[in-house]
Order: C-alpha cells, then structure tokens, then sequence
C-alpha cells in the first residue's frame, strides 16, 4: 500500500539458515523462510517449536545466534533500536500490551506522537478514525485499558499496531483466550482490513478456523526448521506426520469439513 | 519533504487539487493543517467572488487529481473526507470528482465510506487549580492517618492466623517461613550493620566535640551506648527493613495479584493469610530483633572505633565503660519493640499488595503508600513504647 509500484511478489521477510537457542537448548537450526507482500501467512507448529521466538527474532527483540534475518532489506535486531523499521511494522502481542498508564486514545496516539511528530489535534482525529476502523465506538478512546474485555483490548492493540499504517502486521495468537463469535468477528476484521490497507501479515495462530478462514500461505515450524511454506491446500496434503495430525486430526476435519460445504454453498463465511 | 505534495487552483466555480508524491502519514502531519486552512480560504474567495441573492453560497465544483500520487494511506483518506466535508458544507449540490485515483485509495475510501468527521470528540481536560493542590494534599494526609483504622483489623487477622497455626502447627508453611527468614535477613546484614556503625561513630563524636570539659569520652560512651542501644538501633532497622522488605513484600504480593495468582489460590480454596502472609510475618518477627542485634553491636563497634582512632581510648577500657553504662535492660527495650513493629509493618506490606489492581500503576502507587506507611508506623511505635517505658521508670520499672 505505501508504495504502489512496489511488486506484489516481493520478499519483504528473507530468514536464512537461523539459529536461535537458549544455553544448550536449539530452537531453531539452519531454518529458512521467505515471505511475500501483500498476503496473510500464518506459521503455524506444536507447542515448543519455537514460533514465538521465530516472531521475536523477527521483530528485532531477540538477537539470532546464528544467519540472517531481513525484513524489508534491513536487519530487524539493528534497526528495532533506531525505529527504522518501527515506522513499517505494527505487532499485536497476544494480551495487547497496551501501556496500562494511558487512555485508549493516547496509547493509539503514541507512535504517532513519538515517531512521526504528528500534532496532537491531527493525531487524535487519526486516532478516532483507527478506532472506527476496527469496529469500536468512539466512547471506547476514553477507557483505561484495564477497563476493557478481552476482545475490546485484542481490538485496540490492533488499531495501535495500525496507527502508523504498516507495511507488516505481526500478530502472535490474535484469536486465543476470545470466545468463538469474537474470534471470527476478529478473523473477518483482519481479513478486511489487511485487504483494504494491503497490509502483509505474519500471524501465529492455533485456530484451526482462523488459519481455514483467512490464511492465505501457511508455514508450518517442525524439528527446529520450517519443514513447508505454501497455499493451504498444498499444505493439507504435505507428507509430514504432525502435518497430518494437526490437520487431519478430529477437529481438523471438522472444521475442514464445514468450509469446503461453505464454499460450495456459495456462503460467505 | 522538500517536494509540494499538492498544488491548490481556485478559480471561477472551480477548486483543483492536484496530487503528487507520497501521501503517506511520515509526510503528511506537518502540510494536514496547511492544506485544510488553504483550502477554506480558496472556498471564502470564491464566496466573495460571488455573492449569490440570497446570500447563499454557489455550487461549485470539487475535482482532485491523483494521477501523481505514489502512495496514499488512511491518514491521507482522513484529510480527503475532511475536504470533501467543507466542499459540502459550503454547498451541498457540489459536484465532486476523484480524478485518477489509485486501487488502494478507492478500498480505503470504501472502508471510510460510513465513518463521520463531524461527531464530536471528547477531549478529557486534566486542569489542575492550587485549590486541587490543597485538596490532594488534605487527602492524602487523611489517608495516612485512615490507615491507623485497618491496623486492628489487621491484627485481628494476624492474631486468629496466629492461633490457627498453634491449632495446627504441622500446617505451618515452615518451608516457606525459613526461605522468607533468609531473604529478609542475610542481605540486610551488611546495610544494616554499615550503616549503624557510622551512625554509631557520628554521634559520638558529636558528644565528644559539643560536651565541654576534659575527659567526656569517659561519660559519653554509657550514654551514646543506651541511645545506641535503646533508639537508633530500632528505628534504623526498622526504616531499613522499611524500605527493602516491605516494598518487596508488597511489590511480590501485588504481582500475585496482576497476575491473578491470589484469584487462583482463593478458587482452589487455599488461604492466603496461611500461605502468604503468616509465613513472612513470622520471618519478620524473627528477623527484626536479629537486625536490630546486629544494629546494635555495629552501633558500639562504630563508637569504640571512633574512640580508639580519635581519642586514643583502649578498647579494655571501651568496652568496660560499656558494660558499666549500658543496662540490659536497654537492650531489652529495643527488643520488646521490634514485634509490634515487625507484625504491623508486615500486616500493612500485604495489605497493600493485596489492595494492587491489573495495571503497573497501582502497583507502583501501593508500594510507595506502603513504605510510607511503614516508617511512619515505625516511627510511632517506637515513640509510644519509649514514652511506655520512660514512664513506668520513674515507677521503679525498668
């Protein structure tokens, strides 16, 4: 969106031959991964293979111990500090992080105020304006964070990640710990969003419906490597055991069953 | 930016905007203000222009052109609606056109298409007046004595966890007292102790310099040895464990709670008083009397130092003045003090933690009121027993 000549095929995430450990402990080892523009790409892996810490080496909050790590050409763990990269990425942490201190308005005004400069006037129309955007009332700007339910903070962390209009949106389980209507409410708001900003987004998710309703390229992390990156689909039919387990398994199925039936009713789901 | 990200024509019924390079918010702040003023004063010269019958201002038409633009985000749409806005205001049968407009602008301007410019936004106005001054000051000050009112509530609890523990004793979180002993103990030691060496060597030397006449050394070590022993040391302690124990037992306890680990403890029916707060008020009362032991050996040891270095006075003969000026009984003052001041500081500790809400603010805000609270309650206790034991002196008490 912030550049219309740019290619919609670019790599705007280029990992190469990662690796992340803790003391003895490897996480991740000669892992690879490139990621588009423009699209929604879901990393998806069992309990302790390492997404978080893929996320936070990708933000720039954890140093790699080894390979390298480019997000949109530059180095995230050289330019987090500078806020080069701060001004084209929006993150959304799982419990929002919002700044307990500040208002809801104020915590949306922030970067804007911080980074940009923006004018106070000009930043709180802006900031009003992301509320709207992500389905709040505009009363909400006024709230103290803790004021707020669980899907209402999902929903200002969002519209705080959105304040400087990113090129990349990085969402570690936006959907957990929401009820399932508030969980699509939100899979749809994403999926409209990121389609009407061009927004690309790198997501960590365990919903099975979030990654059948808005993935559009899935990565699934096994045995310290990102064993494949493609179109659900093909992802569905990758000969890999947990693969299988986790997408052919009961729920899976279920929830794979529903959409094929939704799609071939012509429902809009 | 160097470059004009528009050029503005007014002319006839006309107004022109034309488009170019990047509108995206890095750029925008400084021209958003410049630009919606320039376009009002376009609009009233077309009002003067032409003065319609009437007094009603004409029809005019709006056209933008973006066949330049770069790049447009949603703080550019922003300013777009807000023109459009004042083109409809000045006439509501104006034509509009959007000439050229990138695909991304037109989805963005969809996605703002039922947003509202003119709905009010609350501003919320923090004025602060002296009187509000004066006010918080009063409040506060009657906060700090309101907490006189919990300390009996509190003692109540503590007494009834007392005899709960004597009812079942094997209940006791022994484990957990002895792991609280050792971190309130062990690192206090050198602070404490340091710091009432020099207090101990500092006011000594004063009495030795303001007492006049020869030979003051002699009087002055019994009598800086029982202020020593009977109300430095205390109230040392006392302000030290404060200010490093208290502040952790309620900034540990009021994590608990933002983490809503006390909420898990109370649905799996686990007490708290027995598990947090009687296994650290029990480690208080042991501590506080060992430090003040401590204070109270560092404060002669400081005293006897300074002597022997100053006025070269033989530590045979420090130490008997010290056993001839200092009563046991005076160490036995201090020490009767410290379980009032332990229980009421460690009471107050973890009310306050338990009083914590979910955001870092409130956390910061109960430690501060509970090492306040703590040394003024240090500070009183200490005062209302001395003036005890004073009083029933004279008696032929102790």
């Amino acid at each position: 969106m912030q550049n219309n000549l740019t290619n919609e095929n670019e790599d705007i995430i280029v990992i190469e031959n990662l690796r992340s450990q803790f003391g003895d402990n490897i996480v991740h080892d000669d892992l690879n991964l490139t990621i588009k523009r423009g699209i929604i790409t879901c990393i998806v892996g069992g309990s302790g293979t390492g997404k978080s810490v893929l996320l936070r080496t990708m933000t720039g909050l954890k140093k790699p111990e080894a390979g390298s790590v480019k997000v949109l050409g530059l180095v995230p763990f050289n330019e987090a500090k500078g806020g080069g990269l701060a001004r084209k990425w929006g993150v959304l942490f799982q419990d929002g992080a919002l700044f307990s201190s500040l208002s809801v308005l104020d915590n949306i005004m922030l970067p804007m105020k911080e980074q940009l400069g923006i004018g106070k006037r000009f930043a709180s129309e802006l900031a009003y304006m992301k509320l709207f955007l992500v389905g709040l009332d505009e009363a909400v700007g006024q709230f103290m964070p803790s004021e707020l339910s669980g899907g209402m903070r999902k929903r200002v962390a969002l519209a705080r990640a959105l304040a400087l209009d990113p090129d990349i949106l990085f969402l570690d389980e936006p959907t957990a710990g929401l009820d399932p209507i508030a969980a699509a409410q939100f899979d749809e708001l994403l999926l409209d969003l990121t389609h009407a900003l061009g927004i690309s987004v790198v997501m960590i998710t365990h919903d099975l419906d979030s990654i059948f309703k808005i993935c559009e390229n899935v990565a699934v992390l096994a045995d310290g490597q990102v064993i494949v990156v493609d179109k659900l689909n093909a992802v569905l039919k990758f000969d890999h055991a947990w693969v299988q387990e986790y997408f052919s398994g009961p729920r899976g199925r279920q929830i794979f069953g529903q959409h094929e039936r939704n799609n071939l009713t012509g429902k809009i789901i | 930016m160097s470059e004009k990200l528009y050029r503005l024509v007014t002319q006839n019924n006309q107004i022109d905007l034309h488009l170019s390079g990047r509108w995206t918010l890095s750029n925008l702040g400084d021209i958003e203000a410049k630009l919606v003023l320039e376009f009002e004063q376009g609009l009233d010269q077309l009002r003067l222009g032409k003065t319609t019958l009437g007094g009603a201002s004409q029809k005019i038409v709006y056209s933008m052109y973006a066949e330049k633009i770069e790049a447009v985000d949603t703080s550019a749409v922003l300013i777009f609606k807000k023109l459009e806005n004042l083109v409809r205001t000045f006439n509501t049968d104006s034509e509009i056109h959007y000439v050229d407009l990138p695909n991304e602008f037109a989805s963005l301007k969809d996605k703002l298409a039922e947003y509202d410019l003119n709905q009010p936004h609350e501003v919320a106005h923090k004025f602060v007046s002296p009187s509000d001054i004066l006010a918080a000051f009063g409040l506060a000050s009657l906060n700090l004595f309101k907490a006189f009112w919990e300390i009996p509530q509190l003692f109540g609890l503590f007494v009834y966890g007392l005899f709960e523990i004597l009812r079942r004793p094997f209940e006791f979180k022994f484990t957990s007292m002895v792991f609280h002993l050792q971190q309130m103990t062990i690192p206090a030691i050198a602070i404490v102790a340091s710091v009432s060496f020099m207090v101990g060597a500092v006011l000594t030397e004063q009495a030795v310099v303001r007492l006049p006449g020869f030979g003051t050394e002699t009087f002055v070590v019994g009598f800086i040895g029982m202020v020593t022993a009977r109300e430095t040391s205390i109230l040392l302690t006392g302000m030290l464990v404060a200010g490093r124990t208290s502040s952790a037992i309620t900034a540990e306890i009021g994590s608990m709670r933002m983490n809503e680990e006390i909420d898990a403890m109370k649905v799996m029916g686990l007490d708290v008083m027995k598990f947090l707060v009687m296994p650290r008020a029990i480690a208080m009362l042991l501590t506080l009397p060992i430090l003040t032991f401590i204070s109270i050996v560092s404060g002669f040891a400081g005293s006897g130092v300074l002597l022997y270095m100053r006025y070269e006075m033989s530590f045979n003969e420090f130490v008997s003045l010290i056993y001839n000026g200092v009563e046991i009984s005076d160490i036995g003052t201090a020490m009767v003090k410290t379980p009032f001041i332990a229980i009421s500081m460690v009471l107050v500790a973890c009310s306050e933690g338990l009083k914590v809400r979910s955001n870092a603010a409130s956390l910061g805000y109960h430690t501060t009121v509970s090492v306040v609270k703590s040394l003024f309650l240090v500070i009183i206790i200490d005062s209302i027993i001395a003036i005890y034991f004073t009083q029933i002196s004279t008696f032929g008490g102790w």
